[in-house]
């Protein structure tokens, strides 16, 4: 019989906000016995570092371009099917899905069970969230598999602290806080050309306490996650169920002097990938080999559920065989999109990263510049990298369906309006551009 | 301000400038304009409706009422929140011949689903009324009836120093061990204005948050719908907890909890 399938996902996670990973200013322990019993993927990335975009790639293994929830609040393609109801219907699946879902024009209900909504406020209701997956792993008394889909919130309640609704954030206290607040990152003060926003005029205290803050906004969700997870190890499903961790996306945190998402600057494309099965992964691996994404959530969860994948999962890897130690061919790099602000493509080699702009590229060797400090793409030594990543990008556009305005999206559009047309001509321009 | 409020007020201040700490004056940049003190911040727009419960000394045994505020938004013009009443919450501390007993109701309603905490816990009668044994219940309702599955009942105690619940694996304290609501009893009556303490944390009877520190942090103002009000603020930092403050009136009477998203202020006391 396939496995259960335990999904949990935070919302906005730095990947490197566990102190399993040697951060000295969050103490994680939930997490990092998670880590210590799985398989981290330390090269993970998130299709698309928003919430909405991200979360509906989860779910129908599609890029954002392809799925339609190109920004926060854009319509889901209806005709795209989710992995509740895949599950459901080829495999047998009991879909459950507790606390936050956030896909625009999908009622969750449609493919899942939902005994617990939560709330979109993490200090609110992700410890009843939390409670609920308890719940279920405690009470549930049949034997069809499951796969039960967790959503916490935070540490997203950061966003909350930011900027002009910064009073909840209690931010004046940060002058009393001197000796407690974390450093601030060694590239905080690199210039980028890409500046996020809602951060007014921060001082070094503010941005100081900021980080303060996220970390024990992390703490709060660690010990959440871990509420889960002690639940799954004490019931009789430990030794038949997937359990997966990550985030959708991480958060600024002061790096590049940036906070929240939506970029594609390291801290906020990165993410936490872990996956436990006591006895089926290894316990305690750290790849750093392979480059992973949150595209292949839905091809892995497939995988596990021996039903077909999703339809058109156009470059969607399952980790099966990288959790299984078995050779396999991999990606040689991995693509982000965002049409948050300006629109950009992010191609990342296991040394190179260019981030692609409409009117520029910035190219970084991060392999020696991990903190994506020195744009070298005018640097003549590295134009055949930026040469293949470029035909990387027309390569990508090629295989995938892009998505434009369509009838579907017509009447669901936010305020911003039509998104699709600038990426549908800019993309076409780069496949085209590579080509010739 | 009364006389008494303006030298206290007055000496607190001087006190804290010789230290070199002037808290709860919102040096920061971010929230510095906004006109009501760091420590309610996230409840400015409930304190317009908000009075203080009539006062009186706490003795051993009372029974507390608070409803939970809920922060919605700020807006960025007029930094008023916008707050709600998530639910309530109920303490009741009665003495046994084991040493003090709590009995906790909590109640939250949200996107149409209730949720229901009531717990008991016993503590040892010292400053902290560290917490040695204790039950706690969850369940979910929506529209009046428990929804299918949502409902947990766990166990736990603090042996030798040891904590243990459920099948969990046992762990080794190194300190005191408090909840948030059997620590409204430190910073009510035994807490010294002089003095900090330090302890771990079982955050609702589940889970542990060490290396907690909770002090005295002087005076502080605060509109009400009834005037301003002066109360002593004592603020508790640690693991996995937003900065909390609690505002306690001059009975010692806890009036006002605050975190970030969620807020506690006294209805009852009996």
């Amino acid at each position: 019989m396939p496995p259960n399938i335990l999904f949990v996902h935070v919302d906005q996670l730095h990947h490197k906000a566990l102190s399993a990973y040697g951060n000295p200013f969050v103490h994680t322990p939930c997490m990092d016995a998670i880590v210590a019993e799985g398989f981290s993927f330390m090269e993970s990335t998130t299709p698309m570092p928003q919430c909405c975009p991200a979360r509906a790639s989860w779910f129908t293994g599609r890029m954002s371009k392809e799925h339609g929830v190109i920004v926060n609040e854009f319509p889901l393609n209806p005709d795209l099917p989710d992995l509740g109801q895949w599950l459901r219907d080829k495999g047998g699946y009991d879909c459950i899905h507790i606390g936050k879902w956030h896909i625009p024009n999908r009622d969750v209900r449609q493919g899942f069970t939902v005994p617990h909504p939560g709330h979109g406020h993490g200090e609110l209701a992700d410890a009843d969230v939390a409670r609920a997956a308890a719940a279920v792993l405690r009470n549930r008394d049949t034997d069809k598999p499951f796969f039960m889909s967790v959503g916490l919130l935070n540490p997203h309640d950061c966003c909350y602290f930011a900027g002009a609704e910064g009073g909840i954030g209690k931010f004046g206290l940060a002058h009393e806080m001197l000796d407690r607040l974390p450093p601030l990152p060694a590239n905080f003060a690199t210039d980028t050309p890409i500046r996020s926003h809602r951060v007014g005029n921060w001082s070094e205290e503010d941005w100081r306490y900021y980080i303060y803050t996220y970390y024990r906004l992390t703490e709060m969700v660690d010990r959440e996650v871990g509420r889960i997870h002690q639940a799954l190890r004490a019931s009789g499903f430990s030794d038949n169920t997937l359990f997966i961790l990550t985030s959708d996306h991480g958060d600024g945190l002061g790096f590049h002097q940036h906070i929240q998402k939506g970029y594609l600057y390291e801290e906020a494309w990165r993410v936490p990938a872990v996956v436990s099965w006591p006895g089926r992964v290894p316990a305690g691996k750290r790849d750093t080999h392979h480059l992973v994404s949150g595209i292949d959530i839905a091809a892995t969860v497939c995988d596990y559920a021996e039903v077909e994948p999703l339809p058109k999962m156009t470059i969607g890897r399952s980790w099966r065989p990288l959790l299984e130690g078995r050779h396999v061919d991999w990606r040689s790099h991995v693509i982000g999109e965002t049409s948050v602000g300006p629109l950009a493509l992010a191609v990342r080699e296991a040394h190179y990263k260019t981030v692609f702009y409409t009117d520029h590229a910035e190219l970084y060797d991060i392999r020696y510049d991990p903190l994506e400090t020195k744009d070298v793409s005018g640097d003549p030594v590295h134009a055949a990298t930026l040469a293949r990543h470029r035909q990387h990008f027309a390569e990508y556009v090629r295989s995938i369906e892009v998505c434009s305005l369509s009838d579907w999206a017509q009447g669901r559009l936010p305020a911003q309006g039509d998104l699709y047309t600038p990426c549908v001509e800019w993309y076409r321009a780069m496949a085209e551009g590579a080509s010739a | 301000m009364t006389r008494r409020e303006f030298l206290e007020i007055g000496a607190m201040a001087a006190a804290l400038a010789g230290a070199g700490r002037l808290p709860l004056l919102g040096q920061g940049v971010v929230g510095a304009a906004t006109p009501a003190p760091v420590c309610v911040q996230p409840i400015v727009g409930y304190l317009t409706r908000f009075s203080p419960t009539v006062s009186r000394r706490l003795g051993e045994e009372y029974r507390l009422v608070y409803d939970i505020i809920h922060w919605n938004r700020t807006d960025p013009r007029t930094w008023q929140t916008t707050n709600d009443v998530a639910g309530t919450l109920e303490i009741a501390r009665t003495l046994s011949p084991n040493g003090p007993k709590y009995r906790i109701a909590q109640e939250t309603t949200y996107i149409g689903v209730t949720n229901r905490l009531a717990a008991t816990v016993t503590c040892d009668d010292n400053n902290l009324n560290s917490i040695r044994q204790w039950h706690v219940g969850w369940s979910a309702l929506a529209d009046g009836k428990p929804i299918a599955d949502m409902h947990l009942s766990d166990r736990g105690s603090v042996r030798n120093g040891v904590l243990r619940m459920g099948r969990r694996r046992a762990v080794q304290l190194g300190q005191a061990l408090a909840s948030q609501w059997t620590l409204l009893d430190f910073v009510g009556r035994r807490a010294r204005g002089d003095t900090g303490v330090t302890f771990d944390l079982l955050e609702d009877l589940s889970l542990l948050k060490e290396g907690q520190h909770l002090v005295a942090a002087g005076l502080v103002r605060i509109p009400c719908a009834s005037g301003p009000l002066t109360l002593r603020s004592f603020l508790q930092t640690g693991e996995g907890i937003h900065p909390r403050h609690y505002l306690v009136d001059d009975n010692g009477l806890p009036q006002v909890v605050t975190a970030s998203m969620v807020s506690w202020a006294l209805q009852s006391v009996e």
